[in-house]
């Protein structure tokens, strides 16, 4: 063990021997020396701790405290000190290029600094605590001056104003307390708080301190100068007051907070409102700079807000600080080093990092990291945080934290957007060098690294399957390297031995899921090959998102769906990104999905605080809050199933996605949200409004959903768009169906959802061909395309045949249950709704085969070919899977039957020898169907064929046009604005509503974020005003 | 004999029965409504003439091979109709595949043909086959509402989509029929048969003026005699259908064509009387009177 007076008196020396140095390289020289040291000094006192409680004191000139200095080094303490003296290290090699210019001073004022720090974190002493901050703030504004331009000493002279009014209550504060205990030694203060407790003596200097911390701590609304500090100060300079200043403002929290215990409630509310406020008012930043700001005090708040509530967390107090504080710094250090390459600061200038990968991979990580999605530290640490919370069912904080994580997603998000999809390449300063390569490539590698231990803290990550960790990972690293056609044979390989594989070990629903998860992930994959090159960053995440599908079936419990849930986010999200103009679209979807996350998370937090289990039969075990956790559990699905209102995410982001990731994310993906839906209902059961089926309600929610996605797709020109609606409408179906909670009505909802993965992958398929080959998605500037591209013709046609339900192909199947079921629910109204819906179908699938493939062929197609074979090839699989479902519906309704009368043993199907389904209403038989239809076509088309006398071709303009002359394929082609009198009759169907109500709830969050931020005026006599105010209504509330 | 030859013999012979009774309707039909209009009229053995002469022609204009290949699911729909219909109550021969599906399997089936055709069509190019599809497509989507609402009140009330147990359920006196015993949702349907009939007010589909003759604008010679010859059957079998559903089915070929042709008689009167309806508003009336007398049929329904 060092002693730890060594941390302060050594960097303290160096400064006064530094200062008298002429030649700078040696001072640095001499500083980088130190530095290491510094790293394992602290690591070696870390290691030299034997467990949590154990403290090591030491104290100068032989005295004991309260007379020495006493520090004291734990755990925390030394786990404060490894990331210091890391940061540190890290700042000042990395810095090199701006220290340069500023010689001897800049090094002296920056070891003052670290002393400073170094003194804060191991104070065991009130008094000594109140001089080392002096200290460290002092260094720090000389750290910011010497950025040299006015607006840094303007900041810089604020911050010395705040610190000497808080340096003024802080002494008062401690001048009370001297007088009150006799001691400032921290343990003899708590002692004598503890035993006084509510007395208004005690209470005053208290209520000092506090407001002290607050403005340490940078809590709202007495942050302002820190803001400021942050926008203006040298982005390097930033990065030390983000994670070196924030961790020792939060070890000083540590210590105080016992002294606090009456506060605990005022501290964590002003902790989590600034976590809330902050991440709010982030959303409307510019500067890049300023968000990050705001990012790293909402940040520090959330831990600030975890070290007040200590004592709910017990020993995994611990896990979820480092969790947190790994990836807040790591993290911050990425972005404000990557801030100093910048030449401006809004927020597209940060697109330079697209010139070089690690400088990607890094940025993208810390993005991510802070968002808390999986796999980093941070995703365990929340999920710890909130599965803790909801045992002692603090609600209100629950509540408090995802909104606050909402908001940040909302900002990373959109910036991360920005910057992959913006235009151009912004300038910057940087130049690859192999040392800053190896900084963010340590700096990002850290941050996964860090996940990869940090998991085993958590009880439930055990069961973490990690091979297709493993997978993804290599994805990445050979991304750069290996050309499409390697990494797609290699990636369909995977996924068709991981389903062969899995597939036999699983029965029931899962089978179900598995099928069309692995099936269809392993065909999706095939028109890969099209696409020439290397691909980049693609194969990664599609790996990630179908892995983390199939990870959702895998699951036993909460946490691996959540996970796998979070996982699929992430990979869908990066995936529909790559489309061209899908910056937006897939922003709205990451939004939705994150915030249907948080939904779910709220539920399993309502659930676990009642049935102390997160597993999925737990659910039936729910009584109290049965409701709220059925009801955000199915809100969090319906997001992925978009479902009404939470839709508006999926035409844009299915539309503009690639063209082999539209049947990915529409035909595959969505069926994780019914998936979940389906292991919802299974084990909450039917649950009950006041002796009213919940599920009447979701029923109209099902048949609602289904109408609208359907009319709005007839009223669409763009063909992929028209496809994202029918999803919509096709998955209402199947939402509806699943709400009558009987045998036949899940039959039909299960049906309805294989068949639409079934011919949703081919019409996306067929339409992504077309689409590479007309280079446009508008239906009105296509037509007549069955010439040229006959076999994805063929396709459309029997799709939408299956799609439209019409005999004798699969659809009908789904219908006929569905009707059957409804009859047998008695919910007659919303079977009307749906059974419209269906017909509504009909508009747009023919107005989707009309307007490509039929009418009049446009010049510059005249010499069009047919889609690439590697599109073609999956169609005609999937087709000779429609064919062979028509024909022998039993092979696929017979199994899911089978597992379903396990459920819902009533009303079965009765199936007959040969083929014929009885119902207790009606009968089927599709083969019968299927063989009558055939006859006749063949008997008419014979007869057809036998009387047409001699048939000759004509030319396209060869019509009977009323003594017209058609003048150009543009004018003749019927397609643009093709039901244009349906939206005449029915405009106020059009209106869009729901997109209203989403537009004005962020105009309002906008709005709100806007007023707030006005507080932050600059002017330091109202930032001085606020910390007055604060004392004044602390002092009101409790005394 | 062999089951399945047997009945597809019978099959024919109904498609037969069928197309004869059909091409006299509409020769009638064609007859009275000039009558009305104030002219003389053709004669009204005009259709059988009108499809031996297409059937007849030597020569025929294609536009392609779905083209080619509309007219034949048309009429493939008509007979597939045919096919799965029971058409004469108690008689094992005119029962014919009735088996393989009940009433929705029938309803669904509809949509085959009129989907064909409408794909066969469009691959002439003809916009005013495309308008006319649109306009079509449109004005079914509205009055399909009220009639499946309308439909589920009335299968709610028999608890069975089996057609044959319907027209069962029927027997023993005109005063069983639905149109007595459910009368809202008896009005509900016959009102939405209008429009699935097509004939003035509800008849801008096909719109003899403005786009002549609508979707099979192109269509000639031997193409032209299958559409005819569908044109003879499907009316006459959604006049069975509704036969079966509202008027207890018929136990005998005189009088299945009595109650059908009276059936078929309503829109006739009505398309002399009323001008005709733009496609908008032929949609929005369908979703006044037509949709509120069916929830109020559901509703009824609901809340025996």
């Amino acid at each position: 063990m060092v002693n730890a007076l060594l941390f302060v008196a050594v960097p303290l020396g160096l400064a006064f021997l530094v200062s008298t140095f002429k030649n700078v390289k040696l001072s640095c020289k001499f500083i980088v020396l130190f530095l290491l040291a510094f790293v394992y000094a602290s690591f070696s006192s870390f290691f030299a701790i034997g467990g949590f409680s154990e403290i090591f004191m030491f104290s100068t000139a032989g005295f004991k405290p309260p007379l020495s200095i006493a520090f004291g080094m734990s755990y925390v303490e030394a786990f404060a000190l490894i990331l210091v003296s890391v940061m540190s290290f890290l700042f000042f090699t990395f810095s090199k290029k701006y220290r340069d210019g500023l010689g001897v001073k800049f090094n002296t004022i920056f070891l003052i600094f670290i002393a400073g720090i170094n003194g804060l974190i191991l104070t065991q002493d009130l008094f000594n605590l109140f001089i080392f901050n002096e200290i460290a703030l002092i260094a720090l504004v000389g750290l910011v001056f010497s950025k040299n331009t006015f607006s840094s000493y303007s900041s810089a002279f604020k911050f010395m104003i705040i610190s000497s009014l808080t340096a003024g209550l802080f002494l008062i504060a401690i001048t009370f307390i001297y007088n009150l205990t006799g001691s400032l030694y921290l343990k003899d203060i708590l002692q004598f708080i503890t035993m006084n407790d509510y007395k208004v003596s005690v209470l005053i200097p208290l209520i000092l301190l506090f407001s002290v911390i607050i403005v340490e701590l940078k809590a709202f609304p007495v942050n302002g100068w820190a803001l400021d500090l942050y926008e203006t100060a040298n982005p390097l300079v930033s990065m030390l007051i983000s994670t070196v200043l924030g961790i020792s403002s939060l070890v000083v929290l540590y210590k105080l907070t016992p002294m606090f215990s009456n506060f605990s409630f005022v501290l964590s509310v002003t902790f989590l409102g600034t976590f809330v406020i902050s991440n709010l008012i982030a959303i409307k930043q510019k500067s890049i700079l300023r968000l990050l700001g705001y990012s790293s005090i909402a940040y520090l708040s959330l831990v600030s807000f975890l070290i007040v509530n200590k004592s709910l967390f017990g020993e995994q107090f611990y896990f979820i600080a480092i969790g947190l504080l790994i990836t807040h710094v790591l993290s911050k250090t990425i972005l404000f080093f990557l801030s100093s390459y910048l030449k401006n600061k809004d927020l597209k200038s940060m697109s330079f990092v697209r010139q070089n990968k690690i400088l990607l991979f890094a940025f993208s990580v810390a993005i991510f990291a802070l968002i808390g999605l999986p796999p980093f530290p941070s995703f365990f640490a929340k999920w710890e945080l909130i599965y803790t919370l909801s045992v002692s069912s603090s609600f209100v904080w629950i509540g408090l934290i995802l909104l606050g994580s909402l908001f940040e997603a909302v900002y990373l998000f959109k910036w991360f957007g920005e910057i992959i999809k913006s235009k151009d390449i912004s300038e910057s300063t940087f130049v690859s060098k192999i040392f800053n390569m190896i900084v963010f490539a340590i700096l990002g590698g850290a941050l996964i690294a860090a996940s990869y231990f940090l998991k085993d803290y958590i009880s439930f990550a055990s069961g973490l399957y990690y091979i297709p960790m493993y997978i993804i990972l290599g994805f990445v690293l050979f991304d750069a390297v290996l050309p499409v056609i390697i990494k797609n044979t290699v990636a369909i390989g995977l996924m068709a031995y991981y389903a062969y594989q899995l597939l036999p070990t699983l029965s029931g629903y899962k089978f179900f899921f598995a099928i069309i998860f692995l099936i269809g992930g392993t065909i999706s994959l095939i028109p890969g090959y099209y696409y020439k090159g290397k691909r980049e960053g693609f194969y990664p995440f599609v790996m990630m998102m179908f892995f983390a599908l199939v990870g959702l079936i895998t699951s036993i419990h909460f946490f691996d769906f959540f996970y796998n849930w979070e996982l699929m986010t992430l990979g869908s999200y990066i995936l529909i990104l790559r489309g061209k103009k899908a910056k937006p679209h897939a922003y709205s979807y990451a939004l939705f999905s994150i915030f249907g996350a948080y939904l779910m998370l709220f539920a399993i937090a309502l659930m676990n605080s009642e049935t102390l289990s997160i597993a999925f039969n737990a659910l039936s075990s729910v009584k109290i809050n049965s409701l709220s956790v059925y009801l955000l559990l199915f809100m969090a699905f319906m997001t992925k199933t978009a479902s009404v209102p939470f839709h508006i995410w999926l035409p844009g982001a299915h539309s503009e996605a690639e063209s082999d990731v539209s049947p990915m994310v529409s035909a595959i993906l969505l069926k994780a949200g019914l998936l979940g839906i389906v292991i919802l209902m299974l084990n909450a059961g039917d649950q009950k409004v006041y002796g009213f089926s919940l599920n009447y309600i979701l029923s109209w929610v099902g048949v609602i959903t289904a109408l609208s996605g359907n009319l709005i797709a007839a009223m669409q020109n763009d063909a992929k768009r028209l496809l994202a609606y029918s999803s919509i409408g096709q998955l209402g179906y199947a939402l509806f169906a699943l709400t009558f909670m009987t045998h036949l009505g899940w039959l039909a909802g299960l049906a309805m959802a294989f068949n639409h993965f079934l011919f949703k992958s081919i019409l996306f398929w067929t339409i992504g061909g077309v689409y590479l080959r007309t280079k446009t998605k508008n239906m009105y500037e296509m037509g007549g395309l069955i010439s040229r591209m006959p076999l994805s013709f063929i396709s459309v046609l029997i799709s939408i045949i299956a799609v439209s339900g019409v005999p004798p192909l699969t659809g009908f199947a789904g219908k006929w249950l569905m009707f059957t079921a409804v009859i047998e629910k008695g919910w007659y109204l919303q079977g009307a709704v749906a059974a419209f819906a269906g017909i509504i179908g009909f508009l747009y699938l023919f107005r989707l085969i009309h307007s490509i493939f039929l009418g009049q062929l446009k010049d510059e197609h005249r010499t069009i070919k047919e889609a690439p074979v590697s599109f073609i090839l999956p169609q005609y699989i999937f087709l000779a899977g429609i064919m062979l479902f028509s024909t022998y519906p039993g092979m696929i309704l017979r199994p899911i039957g089978k597992f379903l009368t396990k459920y819902f043993p009533n009303n079965a199907l009765v199936w007959g020898e040969s083929g014929t389904a009885t119902s207790f209403l009606g009968y089927w038989n599709g083969s019968m169907v299927m063989w009558a239809t055939m006859a006749i076509f063949g008997f008419v088309f014979i007869w057809l064929w036998l009387t047409k006398g001699k048939t000759q071709k004509v030319k396209q303009f060869n019509i009977v046009f009323s003594a017209e002359r058609p003048h150009r394929p543009e004018t003749t082609h019927y397609a643009y604005n093709f039901f244009v009198h349906y939206k005449r009759a029915l405009g106020f169907m059009f209106v869009p509503y729901v997109q209203n109500f989403w537009n004005s709830l962020t105009g309002f969050y906008n709005m709100s974020a806007d007023l707030i931020r006005k507080i932050y005026n600059g002017n330091i006599q109202a930032y001085l005003m606020y910390i007055i105010g604060v004392v004044a209504f602390v002092y009101w509330i409790l005394v | 004999m062999n089951f399945y030859v047997e009945k597809v013999l019978y099959v024919l012979l109904s498609v037969l029965i069928l197309v004869a009774y059909g091409l006299l309707t509409r020769g009638i039909v064609a007859k009275i409504t000039a009558r009305v209009g104030g002219r003389y009229g053709m004669r009204f053995y005009q259709p059988y003439i009108d499809i031996v002469k297409n059937y007849a022609k030597q020569t025929s204009i294609s536009h392609g091979v779905m083209f080619w290949l509309g007219p034949v699911f048309r009429l493939s729909g008509g007979i597939g109709l045919v096919t799965f219909m029971p058409i004469i109550l108690g008689s094992v021969h005119f029962s014919n595949f009735s088996f393989a599906g009940d009433m929705l399997l029938i309803m669904y089936f509809m949509f085959f043909g009129t989907l064909g055709m409408a794909l066969g069509a469009g691959q002439s190019g003809h916009p005013y086959a495309a308008m006319g599809i649109s306009r079509g497509l449109a004005q079914t989507t509205a009055f399909e509402l009220p009639m499946n609402l309308a439909l589920i009140a009335i299968i709610a009330q028999y608890q069975t989509l089996s057609l044959t147990d319907i027209v069962m359920a029927q027997q023993g006196g005109f005063q069983h029929w639905t149109l007595f015993t459910n009368p809202i949702a008896s009005i509900t349907l016959i009102l939405t048969y209008l429009g699935a009939m097509g004939r003035s007010p509800f008849d801008v589909v096909l719109a003899p003026q403005e786009i002549p003759i609508g979707p099979p604008t192109e269509y000639q010679s031997t193409f032209l005699g299958l559409l005819q010859t569908n044109r003879a059957i499907f009316p006459t079998i959604k006049g069975v259908l509704f036969v079966n559903i509202l008027a207890g089915g018929a136990s005998s070929w005189g009088e299945l064509f009595t109650k059908v042709f009276i059936l078929n008689f309503i829109p006739v009167i009505i398309a002399v009387v009323y001008p005709r309806y733009r496609v908008d508003q032929s949609i929005r009336w369908f979703l006044k009177l037509p949709l509120a007398l069916g929830i109020l049929a559901i509703l009824l329904v609901s809340f025996k």
